[in-house]
C-alpha cells in the first residue's frame, strides 16, 4: 500500500512537472511565434521604408541629373556664343561634355549638301572606325529621311516597339537606350543628334528629351549663326577686295594723270620758253623802232608799235603765269618761307592797288581781327595772291562799290577773305573757277581782259603754302574769296 | 597655398570641359601654390568624363618628371570642397617626406598577388632604415577582390602597417576604372606609394550604414561570392526587399541597388560600425559577386543610411584620427569617402568635408577623392590595430610632425 501510495505520488508529481513543462513550452512557442511575427512585421515595415527610400532617391537622382544637364548646356551655350566657326562648335561636343550631360555616347550628324549624304561631325564614346561604320549604315538605311520628318526627340530602348525593330539601331550604336532628335535651322532639318547610354545604370528616359531638345536647338542656332557670320564675313572680304582693287585702279589712273599733268606742265614750260625768246626779240625790235633810231616813225606807225609793245607785255605776263603754274605743279619753284608781317604786307598791297581803286571810286576796307601779326610765307608769292584776288575784286565791282579784306585768326591758321560787291559768279561756273584758262560766260567778263590763269595760279600758290582756298558767290551781289595760310 | 616648414602642398582643381586644358589648369594652379619648388610627388584624381591620356598630357605639360600616383574618380575632395567631374592635382614638395611608388597588375586574375607585387615594388625602392610611415594604394574596385589586394599588400608590409586609400571608380559606376603610376594609365591594377619620413600618423575610419529588416544567414559563400542566403539564391534577398524580379534586377544592375543598400555582415564595435560589402554583379544562378570577401554562416543584413548618419560618421572618423596625434602639428590630411556617401549627400557633399575641416583645423590641406571602398583602421581596439577594407566609409589620415 505504502509503495502504491509513493508510486502514485511520484507519478502525480511527474505528471504535474510534465504538465508544467508542456505549458511552459507551449507558452515559449507562443512567445517565439509572437516574436517571429513581430520580426516579420518589422521586416515588412522595413520593406516599405526601403521602397520609399528608393523612390525618394530616384526622384532626387532624376532631379540632380536634370540640374547637372541644364547647367552643362548653359556652359555650352556660353561657349557657343563666343565662336562663329562651325568646326569649333563640333569640337565643344566632346567626351567630357557628353558624360557631364549624362550620356555615355553621342553623335552629331549633318547633311552634306554637296553629296546629299549624312556625315558624322562630332562623336563621343566611339572609335573612328565605329563612327565610320555607323555613318555608312545611316546612309545605307537613309535614316535621315526618317529623322527629318520628326519634330520632337524620339526615345528608343529594348523594351519599346520602335524604330529599333526596323534597323536594329541599339546594336549598331552599342547602347541600351538612346534619344534622337533633328537639328533644325530656319525650319529646315539639317541633321540629327543621337545620345545614348551603354551603362544600364544610366538608362535614358523621356525626362531626358528636354535636354536633347535644348541641345539640338543650341547646335542649330550656333550653326546658323556661324553660317550667317561666314556669309557676312565673305561679303565683307569681297567688298574689301573690290575696294582694294578699285583703289589700285584709281591709284594707277592717278599716277597716269600725274604723268600726263607733268607732261602738260613740261610741254607748257618748254613752249613758254620757246615763245618768250622770239617775243623778247619782237618787243626789242618794236622798242628800237619806236625810238626812231632806224628812221622817223609816223604817228600811225607809233600807235601800231605801242600796241605791239602792249600786247607783247600781255603775252609775256601770260607766259610767265603759265610758267609759274607749271613750275609750282612740278615742284620746281621752292617757296622761300620767311616771317612776314601781315600788316606791312597788306599796306604794301594796298599801295599797289590804290590807283585802280581810285579810278573806279571803290571803297577798300581792311578789317584785321588778329593779334598775331606774323606768318611764314614766300613774300613775293603771297603778294601775287593778294594782287590777283584784289585786282579781280576791283575789276568785277562796279564803280562806287566796296571791296573788303578780312583777316582772322583760326586755330593754327590765318584766314584772309576778299569780299566784293561785284557781279558775282553764275552758279554753273562755280566748279570751273579755279580751272586754267576759264573765263565766265558773261558780257562783263568778256569785256574785261584776262588770261583765265590768275585764280588757277592763286590756288597753286596757296596749296604750295599748305593752305586752302574757297569762295562763296551770289550772282549780282558779289563774291567772297577766302584762303588760309598756316601761322608757322 | 599651404606652407608648413619644409613641406608645401599645392592643390589644383579644374572643371574645364576640355581634357588637356583641365589637366593643365589644375597642374598650373597647384604648381603656383608650391611657389615653383621642386615637386616630390603628384597625387592626381581624374573624373572619368575626361580623356585620361589627354588629361595627363595636360598635367605633364606643366610638371614633367615628378612621379604620379592616383586613380580615376567621380569627384575630388580637397580643402576647397567637393568637386564632381573634376581634375584634381595635389603636389607635395618636401625635404622631410619621401615617396616610393609601385604597381601591381592583373588583379582580376589574382588580387592578392597584384597587391603584394605593388607593395614589393614600392617597398623595394626605399632605403633599409628609412622610416616608413604609411602606404597609400588605389585599386581597380570593380575587377577584383579589394580585401584580397589588401591582404597581398599586408603580406609585405604587415597587418598593422598603416594602409590607406581606396578603390578607383567611374562616373558610370561599375564601368572600367583607371589607376595612374608615372606616365602610365592602368586598369585592372593597383598602384601604391610608400610615404617615408619622420612624422606621426592619425588614422580614423567610420561607416554610417545601419541594418534594416531582419538578419539573414549566409548559408553558402566562397571568397567574395555569396551563393545562398537562408538556403536560397542570394539575390532573393534583394528581390524580396525591393519587390523586383530577377530580370529587373539584372537589367537595372545589382550595383545600382547595392551601392545605396549594401550588405552588412557584422558589427565590429559598440558604436554601431558594420563591415559592409557591395554586390558588383549578379550571376545567372542568383549568386552575388561582392567587392570583397565574406564568410559563410555569418548573419547578413540589408543596410541603409541617411545624410545625418553620414555626417556623424565623418565627424567620428576625424575625431578618431585626431585622437592619435594630439599636441602635434598637422602637415596635411588625406580623406577618402565612399561614392555611396556622395550619392546620398549630393549637393550637401561639401558638408562632410566642412565637418572634417572644423575638427582637424581649417588651414590643414586635404587631399582625396571619392572611392569605391576604403582602406583604413575601422576600430583599432577590436581589430588589434589591423588595417582593413570596408565600403561606405570615410577614411581620414592626418600626417603630422
Amino acid at each position: 500500500m505504502y509503495y502504491i501510495t509513493v508510486f502514485a505520488s511520484v507519478a502525480g508529481v511527474l505528471f504535474m512537472l510534465y504538465h508544467l513543462e508542456l505549458t511552459r513550452r507551449i507558452k515559449l512557442e507562443r512567445s517565439n511565434k509572437k516574436l517571429q511575427d513581430i520580426v516579420d512585421q518589422l521586416d515588412d515595415q522595413a520593406k516599405i521604408i526601403i521602397k520609399t527610400d528608393l523612390a525618394l532617391n530616384k526622384v532626387q537622382e532624376d532631379l540632380d541629373r536634370k540640374i547637372a544637364g541644364l547647367y552643362t548646356l548653359h556652359e555650352l551655350s556660353r561657349k557657343l556664343s563666343s565662336t562663329f566657326n562651325i568646326e569649333n562648335i563640333f569640337g565643344m561636343i566632346n567626351q567630357p561634355f557628353v558624360l557631364k550631360l549624362g550620356f555615355s555616347k553621342l553623335l552629331v550628324t549633318l547633311k552634306d549638301n554637296s553629296t546629299g549624304l549624312m556625315a558624322i561631325k562630332s562623336s563621343a564614346g566611339y572609335s573612328d572606325a565605329e563612327t565610320k561604320t555607323i555613318e555608312t549604315e545611316f546612309n545605307k538605311i537613309n535614316f535621315a529621311s526618317f529623322m527629318f520628318k520628326k519634330e520632337k526627340p524620339t526615345l528608343v530602348n529594348r523594351l519599346m516597339e520602335s524604330i529599333d525593330r526596323r534597323w536594329n539601331l541599339l546594336d549598331l550604336l552599342k547602347v541600351e537606350s538612346f534619344l534622337t532628335a533633328p537639328i533644325v535651322t530656319r525650319e529646315e532639318s539639317i541633321g540629327f543628334i543621337i545620345a545614348g547610354n551603354t551603362s544600364m545604370y544610366g538608362k535614358i528616359s523621356e525626362n531626358d528629351s528636354e535636354l536633347i531638345s535644348i541641345l539640338t536647338g543650341l547646335i542649330g542656332t550656333a550653326i546658323e549663326s556661324a553660317k550667317l557670320y561666314t556669309e557676312l564675313f565673305g561679303s565683307h572680304r569681297e567688298l574689301e577686295r573690290r575696294v582694294a582693287e578699285r583703289t589700285k585702279e584709281l591709284e594707277k589712273l592717278n599716277e597716269e594723270l600725274k604723268n600726263l599733268n607733268k607732261m602738260k606742265s613740261d610741254f607748257i614750260s618748254s613752249v613758254s620758253h620757246e615763245l618768250r625768246t622770239p617775243l623778247t626779240s619782237i618787243k626789242g625790235y618794236a622798242s628800237i623802232l619806236m625810238t626812231g633810231k632806224l628812221g622817223d616813225v609816223l604817228p600811225a606807225q607809233k600807235e601800231r608799235l605801242e600796241k605791239i609793245d602792249k600786247h607783247s607785255n600781255s603775252l609775256v605776263h601770260l607766259i610767265n603765269n603759265l610758267l609759274d603754274i607749271a613750275r609750282i605743279e612740278s615742284g620746281k619753284i621752292q617757296m622761300e618761307m620767311k616771317d612776314i608781317s601781315i600788316k606791312e604786307m597788306l599796306d604794301s598791297i594796298v599801295d599797289i592797288i590804290t590807283p585802280q581803286i581810285k579810278e573806279k571810286n571803290i571803297s577798300l576796307k581792311i578789317n584785321s581781327k588778329t593779334k598775331f601779326d606774323k606768318i611764314k610765307a614766300d613774300h613775293s608769292q603771297i603778294e601775287r595772291i593778294f594782287l590777283n584776288l584784289l585786282s579781280n575784286a576791283v575789276k568785277f565791282t562796279p564803280e562806287k562799290g566796296t571791296v573788303t579784306v578780312d583777316v582772322e585768326e583760326k586755330d593754327d591758321v590765318i584766314q584772309f577773305s576778299i569780299d566784293d560787291t561785284g557781279i558775282g559768279i553764275p552758279p554753273q561756273d562755280i566748279p570751273k573757277v579755279f580751272q586754267e584758262f576759264f573765263r565766265a560766260d558773261n558780257a562783263l567778263d568778256q569785256k574785261i581782259k584776262g588770261s583765265g590763269l590768275g585764280l588757277s595760279l592763286v590756288k597753286k600758290i596757296v596749296e604750295a603754302h599748305k593752305g586752302k582756298i574757297w569762295f562763296n558767290s551770289e550772282l549780282g551781289k558779289g563774291s567772297r574769296f577766302t584762303f588760309t595760310l598756316p601761322k608757322y | 597655398m599651404y606652407k608648413n616648414m619644409a613641406t608645401l602642398i599645392g592643390t589644383g582643381i579644374s572643371t574645364k570641359l576640355d581634357s588637356f586644358a583641365a589637366g593643365k589648369e589644375a597642374a598650373l594652379s597647384a604648381y603656383y601654390q608650391i611657389e615653383k619648388n621642386y615637386p616630390d610627388i603628384l597625387i592626381i584624381f581624374i573624373s572619368t568624363i575626361y580623356n585620361q591620356h589627354e588629361t595627363i598630357k595636360g598635367i605633364r605639360s606643366i610638371i614633367r618628371d615628378t612621379p604620379i600616383i592616383g586613380c580615376s574618380s567621380i569627384g575630388s575632395i580637397s580643402s576647397y570642397g567637393s568637386h564632381q567631374d573634376s581634375v584634381a592635382v595635389f603636389i607635395i614638395s618636401s625635404n622631410s617626406i619621401s615617396f616610393f611608388c609601385g604597381i601591381g597588375d592583373k588583379i582580376s586574375a589574382n588580387s592578392r598577388l597584384a597587391g603584394s607585387k605593388a607593395a614589393i615594388k614600392a617597398f623595394g625602392s626605399i632605403k633599409k632604415h628609412a622610416p616608413k610611415q604609411a602606404y597609400m594604394m588605389f585599386c581597380d574596385s570593380v575587377s577584383g577582390n579589394s580585401a584580397d589586394i589588401l591582404r597581398g599588400a599586408q603580406e609585405i608590409l604587415g597587418t598593422c602597417f598603416p594602409i590607406i586609400g581606396g578603390g578607383a571608380c567611374n562616373k558610370l559606376y561599375s564601368s572600367k576604372t583607371y589607376q595612374y603610376a608615372d606616365n602610365e594609365i592602368y586598369t585592372d591594377s593597383v598602384t601604391g606609394v610608400i610615404i617615408s619620413g619622420a612624422m606621426v600618423l592619425g588614422v580614423g575610419q567610420s561607416s554610417s550604414w545601419q541594418p534594416i529588416g531582419k538578419p539573414h544567414k549566409i548559408t553558402k559563400a566562397k571568397f567574395n561570392v555569396i551563393k545562398e542566403i537562408d538556403k536560397r539564391p542570394a539575390v532573393k534577398m534583394y528581390e524580396e526587399y525591393f519587390e523586383k524580379s530577377f530580370e529587373e534586377i539584372k537589367n537595372d544592375g545589382i550595383f545600382k541597388l547595392g551601392i545605396n543598400y549594401p550588405l552588412g555582415v557584422r558589427q565590429i564595435d559598440k558604436n554601431r560600425e558594420y563591415i559592409t560589402r557591395v554586390p558588383l554583379t549578379l550571376e545567372y544562378n542568383g549568386s552575388l559577386v561582392l567587392n570583397a570577401n565574406i564568410r559563410e554562416e555569418e548573419d547578413v543584413s540589408l543596410m541603409i543610411s541617411d545624410k545625418e548618419l553620414i555626417l556623424e560618421s565623418a565627424k567620428n572618423a576625424a575625431e578618431k584620427a585626431l585622437s592619435y596625434i594630439k599636441n602635434t602639428k598637422i602637415k596635411f590630411a588625406t580623406m577618402f569617402s565612399d561614392i555611396s556617401r556622395f550619392l546620398l549627400l549630393r549637393n550637401d557633399a561639401y558638408k562632410e568635408i566642412d565637418l572634417v575641416k572644423e575638427i582637424i583645423g581649417r588651414e590643414i590641406p586635404i587631399l582625396g577623392c571619392y572611392t569605391l571602398g576604403e582602406y583604413g583602421l575601422l576600430n583599432a581596439a577590436e581589430s588589434a590595430g589591423q588595417y582593413c577594407f570596408n565600403s561606405h566609409s570615410v577614411s581620414i589620415t592626418l600626417f603630422s610632425e
